[in-house]
């Protein structure tokens, strides 16, 4: 019996599966009428312990003329206690797939069941226009407000990349609908979309009583970069690396390796172990900076600038570590198909290991100053509560979902590279608040410290790169995950014709966090709201990494440099102006 | 008539002369928070004549309040300032103005410009800010009425000259511990009220996203934030001159003692605001408050049973 035969046959009992399909070893697909896709998700979920790890919508119309949509799980129990965890040789992969009609592009939502999926239904609306019939929240999720009206971007036949919709008068705009709590003595207080002190856009309006906040509501995706789109058709698999790791600032580098590695998957391609090694190295090296970024934030917002700026003399060593690992300060421009482009000396590895030791120590004196410090920790400690139910019913992705007793963490449940090798454990703590997720945070350093050593000393020899020589195929797909330093980062490609991509699906960790963000404001003051933002770590560049572009004419018109030169000195007569 | 010149002069002096303190300040923070910090001590003076150039903008919504919100925020800190008996002796002209009632409500009237200015900005954070700005006055004015009651009782005035003098000839002072309690939860008061971490609601940047002077920009800014290091200036020099008045009878050398040991204060401040974060308005800062409260009243009690 192979991996997720299991839960196969216990969906089986009750739903007719029409077909199952194995992508690797650990990812399985099942194909079920639409009309069972809710039950089969809900069965999945919640009695066999799965989690909402992705959803991809995808218009399959020129391969066998329906829409498809995937519900990718992953099964590893509920955790809700610690005996509640699947053993680790039955955990996988299970994606539900259902196929939809063109002619009648509607399906029963499953947000009803499973309220996980409430954002990826959303999200299916604005880009396929594939409508979640009862989906309790029907709002535009992706799309901006003046989008016109039935323009699906990520339909194959919806539009060129290089065109955009007319632009509406600023009064003109529609306004979002945000969910308001009804009552008199009601404040609202908005932030945003662009606030003083907001590093990326994002609007939030926080619904006061007092101080008191008693609900919110947040409209993101105001800076989206069309990058699913861009991948599709146009980018080979040399250049999706590049692509993917531009998805975020921080963690980019783990973006091109759960990219890099769906492609790989759906090949089949083994990685060098010397490659796997160094590729484990960089996200943990990434994981050490995110986290002392997050950390120093953290005491930031509650004004504590001395912490802050003593943090982020330590971060400075491990961008010095990535630079000694990859040849740049930031990780960028070394992941490619087959492997890593660049190989680390030995005098390079003997000085990181110098570096690791400076980072360790200075790490832990700095955050025992912190934790001595009660005001500090009386700021953290019961601010921004995530229910450990809220937490099952919307899947939660990291330290913030850690932060509240889940032992979830894609290395552990889902290993991938050379990590099954190395000794490491799941960092949890059970206060659910923001000092348990710093805490996370913390322990984690300490983990990737360890993991970062484990890797050197054992480092495989041999080389970094092979040529990958397989033909990819037509149609085939699969999962790419890792933990990305915010939390699982899962990647879904399928291969198209020519060596190119047919639909890339990047769900960045943060996308997952989002949805249950509004419970975790409630009932907090207003001097907590940014803090309880910031303890997400929440990435609003990744989240946005869709959308854009739009055909009204048929013209195209081709820039060249010079055409982008003048216009970029000069702001004058804008190249697109005519079209 | 030339005690009027000297209190203009040390208004301008202190005026001159206050940012030079908060350079030094920031330069020491750097310092504690391991980065390199402004050049030299002149940055504040820097940052200021920078905003000057800049042009205002001002949000639709606001009105005349919201305008002229930095100008009364300086006028109002530089007259706390003014009747500071700094340069100018009891029974001069310029002494009649300086009295505690005096000056305790021309901080009042200065944190009520603060609050209705903030509201008026339209910003719902600088509202929020605003509000506080009034809450925390609820928590330090009892602390300040009731340790100032006591040295007024002690000194049978309300002159602050007068009291500045009794307490320089030693007819009261440390030797009575009505006046030695009253001066510590003063002293609390008087951080409180210049405003720092962790005790700095107005500047308040992340929490409330920017504070109470969010909406403000270029002049004006410049003007409110030199305002607000100008009654920083005053507080301290309430405290000195209640609590710490031995200085020489020139009045330029006591201007110049005075801004010596002001400035000392204000850069010794550091070492308290730049650790930790800043308290929560409702749980931290109240019981910070309660403490202090105890403090003076354990003053007025001691006032009362005549020890």
């Amino acid at each position: 019996m192979k991996k997720g035969d299991n839960f196969i046959n216990k969906v089986k009992e009750k739903i007719t599966v029409h077909d199952i399909e194995r992508q690797t070893e650990d990812q399985v697909t099942i194909t079920v009428d639409r009309n069972d896709l809710p039950e089969a998700v809900r069965m999945l979920y919640y009695d066999m312990g799965g989690w909402l790890s992705n959803m991809i919508p995808n218009d399959e119309r020129q391969l066998n003329g329906n829409f498809a949509l995937y519900y990718v799980i992953s099964m590893e129990g509920g955790k809700m206690t610690p005996e509640d965890e699947l053993p680790q040789e039955q955990k996988c992969w299970i994606t539900v797939k259902t196929y939809i009609p063109a002619n009648d592009p509607t399906f029963p939502s499953v947000t009803c069941k499973v309220p996980a999926a409430v954002w990826y239904e959303r999200e299916a609306f604005d880009m396929f226009g594939l409508k979640a019939v009862g989906l309790p929240d029907p709002r535009r999720l992706v799309l901006s407000d003046d989008w016109p009206e039935g323009l699906h971007p990520l339909r194959k036949d919806a539009m060129d990349y290089r065109h955009r919709p007319d632009a509406v008068d600023h009064q003109d705009e529609p306004d979002y609908k945000f969910l308001e709590p009804s009552g008199s003595g009601v404040v609202d207080v908005p932030l945003g979309p662009l606030h003083i002190t907001s590093d990326e856009p994002g609007h939030f309006r926080l619904y006061c009583d007092g101080d008191t906040i008693i609900d919110a509501d947040f409209r993101l995706f105001y800076q989206h970069r069309g990058m699913e789109k861009l991948a599709e058709n146009r980018m080979n698999y040399d250049q999706m690396g590049y692509l993917a790791e531009r998805v975020c600032g921080i963690c980019g580098y783990a973006h091109a390796i759960a990219c890099i590695e769906a492609a790989e998957r759906a090949v089949g391609i083994e990685v060098p172990l010397r490659a796997q090694a160094m590729r484990v190295i960089c996200l943990e090296i990434e994981r050490l900076h995110s986290h002392l970024l997050n950390i120093g934030l953290a005491c930031e917002v509650t004004g504590n600038i001395n912490a802050f700026m003593h943090i982020f003399r330590i971060r400075e060593f491990t961008m010095e570590l990535a630079q000694l690992v990859t040849g740049g300060r930031k990780t960028y421009g070394n992941v490619v198909m087959g492997g890593l482009r660049r190989d680390m000396s030995s005098a390079e590895i003997k000085k990181s290991l110098d570096l690791l030791v400076t980072i360790e120590q200075q790490l832990i004196e700095v955050w025992d100053a912190v934790m001595d410090d009660k005001a500090q920790v009386g700021r953290w400690k019961g601010v921004g509560i995530l229910d450990r139910q809220v937490a099952r019913d919307f899947s939660p992705v990291g330290p913030n979902v850690r932060g509240s007793g889940f032992a979830r963490d894609s290395r552990h449940d889902h290993p991938y590279d050379f990590i099954d090798q190395l000794e490491f454990n799941v960092a949890v703590e059970n206060g659910c608040d923001v000092y348990s997720r710093e805490n996370v945070r913390y322990k984690e350093l300490l983990e990737s410290i360890s993991i970062i050593r484990q890797c050197f000393e054992m480092m495989p020899g041999g080389q970094t790169i092979i040529k990958p020589q397989t033909m990819i195929k037509p149609g085939a797909f699969a999962i790419g995950n890792d933990e990305a330093p915010r939390g699982e980062n899962v990647h879904w490609i399928m291969h198209g014709n020519a060596q190119k991509v047919y639909r890339w699906r990047c769900r960045a960790a943060t996308y997952n966090n989002w949805s249950s963000l509004r419970y975790q404001f409630r009932g907090n003051t207003i001097a907590d709201a940014a803090l309880i933002v910031c303890s997400l770590d929440p990435c609003y560049s990744c989240t946005e990494r869709v959308t854009v572009v739009d055909i009204n004419s048929q013209k195209s018109k081709v820039l060249t440099h010079k055409d982008l030169k003048r216009y970029s000195q000069t702001l004058k007569n804008h190249p697109l102006k005519n079209m | 008539m030339s005690s009027i010149f000297f209190m203009i002069l040390q208004v301008i002096v202190i005026v001159l002369v206050a940012p030079f303190f908060d350079g030094v300040a920031r330069v020491l923070r750097a310092r504690l928070q391991s980065r390199k910090g402004p050049p030299d001590f002149l940055q504040t003076y820097r940052d200021i004549i920078k905003l000057f150039k800049r042009s205002r903008t001002i949000p639709k919504c606001s009105h005349w309040v919201f305008r002229y919100g930095p100008y009364t925020l300086f006028g109002t800190g530089a007259a706390l300032l003014a009747v500071m008996p700094i340069t100018y002796g009891s029974g001069t002209l310029a002494s009649y103005a300086s009295d505690v009632f005096v000056i305790l409500y021309i901080s009042a009237m200065l944190r009520y410009i603060f609050g209705i200015a903030s509201i008026d900005s339209g910003n719902p954070f600088a509202g929020v800010g605003g509000s506080r700005e009034q809450m925390i006055a609820v928590f330090v004015e009892p602390v300040m009425m009731t340790s100032l009651l006591v040295v007024m009782l002690l000194a049978q005035t309300s002159n602050l000259a007068e009291i500045q003098e009794m307490v320089r000839n030693g007819e009261i002072g440390y030797q009575m511990p009505a006046f030695a309690v009253a001066s510590i939860s003063f002293l609390w008061a008087m951080y409180v009220e210049s405003g720092r971490n962790p005790y700095d609601l107005a500047e308040a940047e992340q929490e409330l996203q920017e504070g109470v002077l969010g909406e403000y920009c270029g002049a004006d800014f410049g003007l409110a934030h030199a305002g607000l290091i100008l009654k920083q200036f005053a507080m301290i020099g309430m405290f000195l001159s209640i609590f710490e008045p031995w200085s020489f009878e020139n009045p330029f050398l006591a201007l110049f003692l005075f801004i010596l040991k002001a400035g000392i204060f204000y850069v010794a401040a550091v070492f308290i605001d730049n650790f930790g974060p800043r308290y929560k308005l409702l749980t931290s800062f109240r019981s910070n408050a309660i403490a202090a409260f105890c403090v003076s009243f354990v003053a007025l009690v001691l006032y009362v049973v005549g020890v």
